[in-house]
């Protein structure tokens, strides 16, 4: 077993490459559907297990770390590593990936390529999460783009090619900016370790704490300033922040299904991790100051994304809208952690496990609802939500599981939604109650919004697209029930993900400092 | 004793396929140019895994007395920067005669004038006396016309006379710098053309000389690098030329150009960097003027390069701005004068080589032939993407790797280019930002453009012969050295260090730090 956990995240990592050579010499496209659910079964499982056992072992600690000079030059290192902040995402990605292969099952146009493709992403994604140098994390970064770019091309609606274009330049524009401030990061500092640029000390073993590790001196404080914002603004194009989100509606209606599930899911999340891994250590002085203005943002995120999503007439875009609003709770936590000596430590603790668990949370619960909406689309041949109606008479087992997905997404208590929303509250009420009041509201609307939806597409009258809609088919269950029943375990106990949670907070409490 | 044999080899080669070759068909002079530069691949590779555990410094093959009178000498070696692009000139080599397997007019000429080139290209990065560089830097120059002139296609009567004056225009230049050069140093000791004695002595000589005898040197050296404004015969060269010679052009000459900037201009005068331009009658002075005068056009290569490319209509012309975009990289990496960005430019003088060369092969080689058309808006009626997914792929991972995707060489040239800019002329990186992003637009516009153009679909595609043997080989031989020094660049980044640093010290000290 040593060999597997030598180098546990890199076959981690890896393994779903196998996968594609595998589906290249294939031809069947049921032997490459096999293939590939058995290739993401596998990396489930043993990414699981490896989370369990660092679980057990104290889940404060960096585990299963490489550490190898790629371009000594640069201080770029192949560096990776699980630790409280990222065992969350990786989880997610490794739970999220069967159910996406699942998904695209009984898609008749996804063959060779479209599982390869997923396969190369996944590999993406776990290489995103588990990255510990900058180098190292953004040639993951990039990566995720490519094979998410050509799924859109290939398999998308109408105007996909448009959705496609813009998706990949917006975010590389921003990826770029995070580029240029890491090159200036690393011209004063001299690393690019993420770990080491934080100071955490917990890599002394490794590579000795940096002479004069608070780098807030060594950096002039004009140009800390612009790296804080340049990487702030980099990132929030990723998550997305309004107003730089005008890539995401055209990228979730255009793109597959199955692809929107995984970009809801997991992509999304991206941004958020990187904001609470790059950006959070850095600058502590930097990090107070802004805080509030950061909160702000989010607010207003929060409130636009989800009064627009009231506006909108086709499924999808409502939920892309609201999966923005979801992720802006996020960033609302992430301020309140940034928060410095201004907000107290308890209140951080409840922010920051609030954000990990909205992020697994979210991940789960947009991914079920985009692949309702999917189905939806495809039988119902139409996506306005004036086209459905009367859906509980016609087809009542998906009435009553998306049902469950929509209350999720609400916040209803009980499931998974609401845990996280109050622990996001509960950690930003006392110290930015303005910002808090308003993001509330927004809650209020995203009810609203949802509560509408329901209606007009459960009850009511039976319209002309909705009688060709069939319930669900067995394997459509088998795909939805591991999502429903987290939103449910989550929902009701949460425990487990806040212990994993749990190590990200000591690990930044230990960082940030008061 | 072994790299300067790269250059014998190419000339008997050339003499061969000239003399011997005549009458016999196209297909006894492809197999045998096929051997030679395997051959000649063999022996670069062979040098450069040679020269990884080498000293710094160059290693010297030959030292003969040429023409002692004048102190010239025949001095055959390669040091770090120079075994990579022998290394590169190897691997182009080949690749070239692979996509050249169609060629059946004339083929042993073909072959004869491509190993002329080669011969005049080995031997100046095997040159370590520049007198010798120059007489090789102009051998090359010839076949180039004939290439162009005889081989290519749209408009290669005018492309190649252009391509062949700028050269010559650029080596006037490089001819008047040197004899400066030479003059000057007979008149304060012993002269010489060794590169090794000039990077000692030189950077010594009167900053006044320095002033105006460095951008002689630097430009008409550049010249053939590509630098804008001189850079017109470039797009229309390359578009001109035959598969191969688009391939060696793009891939190979331009770096030439680089290679002499940096050996026979920045490491001789380095001080000339750091003159102020005094024009007394209007009173004005600016500070650092050759420094920031060559820094300012090569990120303008880089941006104008790109926006150019960005509205091409012909797509051979895209890859030919590009390759202008992409020397911009090399030009500024090698005006930051610190370690990171000069290594940063040598890595991107290997990467752009081979993606060049893998992008012309794929255009102008796979795609043009097959469809005798260059016009985007008309590609896409053939359905490529759909009949022939191998000419697909290749085409994504191509343009990708040029982009400057993570996981290939290019990204690894980009980052160090970018941190040697950070550290120098922080902000440059304003120009150099918004060139990788257009660099990705152009790139994204024209995936969509040619594999998913619009197309008559009642119409049925016309049938395209299928991808051969030889153009498998090729594609998948450079694709495979992108993906191995992009996930392995210490192959690189370790020999051109070792000599870099040195230099760069040399250098930082007469032009006196950053900013």
């Amino acid at each position: 077993m040593s060999i597997f956990t030598d180098h546990a995240l890199t076959w981690l990592t890896f393994i779903p490459l196998l996968g594609v050579l595998i589906n290249c010499v294939v031809t069947s496209s049921f032997t490459v559907r096999v293939i590939t659910l058995v290739t993401t079964l596998v990396v489930m499982v043993y990414g699981l297990v490896l989370c369990v056992l660092f679980a057990g072992n104290k889940a404060a600690t960096l585990a299963y770390v490489e550490h190898y000079p790629w371009i000594s030059l640069v201080n770029a290192n192949y560096f990776v590593g699980l630790d409280g902040i990222n065992a969350i995402p990786v989880v997610l990605t490794l739970l999220l990936m069967p159910v996406v292969v699942l998904a695209a099952w009984r898609n008749p146009r996804a063959g060779r390529l479209f599982f390869s493709l997923l396969l190369i992403e996944q590999t993406a994604l776990l290489g995103v999460f588990t990255a510990l140098n900058f180098y190292h994390w953004f040639v993951f970064y990039e990566l995720t783009l490519v094979p998410v770019y050509f799924l859109i091309k290939y398999y998308g609606g109408t105007h996909r090619s448009d959705a496609a274009f813009k998706f990949f330049l917006y975010t590389l524009a921003g990826s770029v900016l995070l580029f240029v401030c890491y090159q200036l990061l690393h011209y004063y500092t001299g690393t690019l370790d993420f770990v080491t640029l934080g100071g955490h000390g917990i890599m002394d073993t490794i590579e000795g704490p940096l002479p004069g590790q608070d780098f807030e001196r060594m950096v002039p404080s004009a140009l800390a300033i612009f790296l804080f914002w340049g990487i702030f603004i980099g990132l929030a194009v990723k998550v997305p922040l309004y107003p730089l989100h005008s890539w995401l509606p055209d990228a979730y209606t255009q793109a597959p299904p199955e692809v929107v599930m995984l970009m809801t899911g997991v992509m999304s999340k991206i941004g958020i991790y990187a904001l609470v891994r790059l950006l959070l250590p850095l600058f502590p002085e930097l990090n107070a100051q802004f805080a509030p203005l950061v909160a702000w943002l989010a607010a207003l995120s929060i409130i636009v994304s989800i009064l627009v999503a009231l506006q909108k007439k086709e499924i999808r875009e409502v939920f892309a809208y609201s999966s923005m609003n979801h992720v802006g709770f996020c960033v609302l936590a992430f301020a309140c952690v940034m928060g410095g000596a201004a907000v107290s430590s308890s209140d951080k603790a409840f922010a920051l496990s609030g954000l990990f668990l909205q992020v697994f949370s979210h991940g789960i619960t947009a991914a079920c609802l985009f692949y309702f909406a999917g189905l939806l689309e495809e039988r119902g041949n139409t996506v306005l939500i004036s086209g459905f109606g009367g859906l509980r008479n016609v087809a009542p087992v998906m009435t009553g599981l998306f049902g469950v997905a929509l209350f999720a997404s609400i916040g209803l208590p009980g499931l998974s939604g609401f845990v996280s929303e109050f622990l996001i509250i509960r950690g930003t009420l006392p110290s930015y109650p303005w910002q808090t009041a308003v993001s509330c509201a927004g809650l209020i609307v995203t009810a609203l919004v949802f509560l509408k939806l329901m209606e007009r597409i459960f009850f009511g009258p039976v319209t002309p697209q909705s009688e060709t809609i069939h319930d669900l088919t067995p394997m459509e269950k088998v795909t939805l029930i591991p999502l429903i029943f987290l939103m449910f375990a989550i929902g009701l106990f949460p425990q487990p993900l806040v212990y994993l949670a749990q190590g990200a907070i000591q690990l930044i409490e230990g960082g940030v400092g008061q | 004793m072994l790299a300067q044999s790269t250059i014998y080899l190419s000339f008997i080669a050339a003499l061969l396929l000239m003399t011997l070759f005549r009458c016999r068909s196209g297909q006894c002079a492809r197999v045998f140019a096929l051997v030679i530069s395997l051959v000649l691949f063999g022996l670069s590779v062979w040098t450069f895994c040679h020269h990884q555990s080498a000293a710094p410094g160059y290693q010297i093959e030959t030292n003969l007395e040429w023409i002692p009178s004048a102190g010239i000498r025949y001095i055959a070696g390669a040091d770090g920067v120079g075994i990579v692009l022998i290394l590169l000139t190897g691997i182009v080599a080949v690749a070239g005669v692979l996509f050249s397997w169609h060629i059946e007019e004339r083929a042993a000429e073909f072959f004869a004038f491509y190993f002329l080139l080669l011969g005049g290209v080995y031997g100046v990065f095997l040159s370590v006396d520049l007198f010798m560089l120059f007489v090789f830097y102009e051998i090359a120059i010839v076949p180039k016309y004939f290439l162009i002139a005889r081989w290519g296609s749209t408009n290669r009567e005018y492309a190649a006379m252009k391509l062949a004056l700028y050269s010559f225009g650029g080596s006037a230049l490089v001819l008047l710098g040197m004899i400066a050069l030479y003059a000057e140093l007979a008149r304060s000791g012993v002269p010489t053309f060794d590169l090794r004695t000039l990077a000692e002595i030189g950077p010594n000589l009167p900053l006044q000389f320095q002033f105006w005898c460095f951008p002689l040197l630097f430009t008409g050296f550049a010249i053939l690098a590509g630098m804008v404004p001189f850079h017109t015969w470039a797009p229309a060269g390359h578009v001109a030329a035959p598969t191969a010679g688009s391939m060696l052009l793009a891939g190979v000459v331009m770096k030439l150009g680089a290679y002499g900037c940096l050996k026979g201009a920045l490491m001789i005068m380095p001080g000339a960097l750091s003159i102020p331009l005094v024009i007394p009658y209007i009173g004005l002075e600016i500070p650092r003027f050759w420094f920031w005068m060559f820094s300012a056009l090569a990120a303008t290569n880089i941006l104008y390069g790109a926006m150019a490319a960005l509205v091409q209509k012909d797509f051979k012309y895209v890859i030919g701005y590009s390759s202008i975009s992409h020397m911009g990289f090399v030009l500024i990496g090698l005006m930051t004068l610190n370690t990171i960005g000069v290594t940063g430019a040598v890595v991107q003088m290997f990467s752009h080589g081979v993606v060049a060369s893998l992008m012309f092969a794929i255009v102008g080689g796979m795609i043009y032939q097959r469809t005798h058309t260059r016009d985007i808006s008309k590609l896409g009626a053939f359905r490529l993407r759909i009949n022939h997914p191998g000419i697909a792929i290749m085409f994504f991972i191509g343009t990708f790797a040029a982009a400057g995707l993570p996981g290939f060489s290019g990204f690894v040239a980009e980052f160090l280019v970018v941190r040697g800019t950070a550290e120098a002329f922080t902000w440059m990186l304003i120009p150099v930002g918004l060139g990788i992003i257009v660099t990705f637009a152009y790139t994204l516009k024209f995936i969509h453009l040619v594999f998913w153009g619009p197309h008559d679909a009642t119409v049925k595609a016309p049938l395209l012969p299928k991808l051969k043997v030889n153009e498998i080989c090729g594609g998948v031989f450079l694709i495979v050295i992108l993906i191995l020094f992009g996930l392995v660049p210490r192959l690189l980044t370790d020999v051109i260090e070792k000599d870099v640093t040195p230099a760069v010290k040399v250098m930082s000290t007469h032009v006196g730090g950053p900013r």
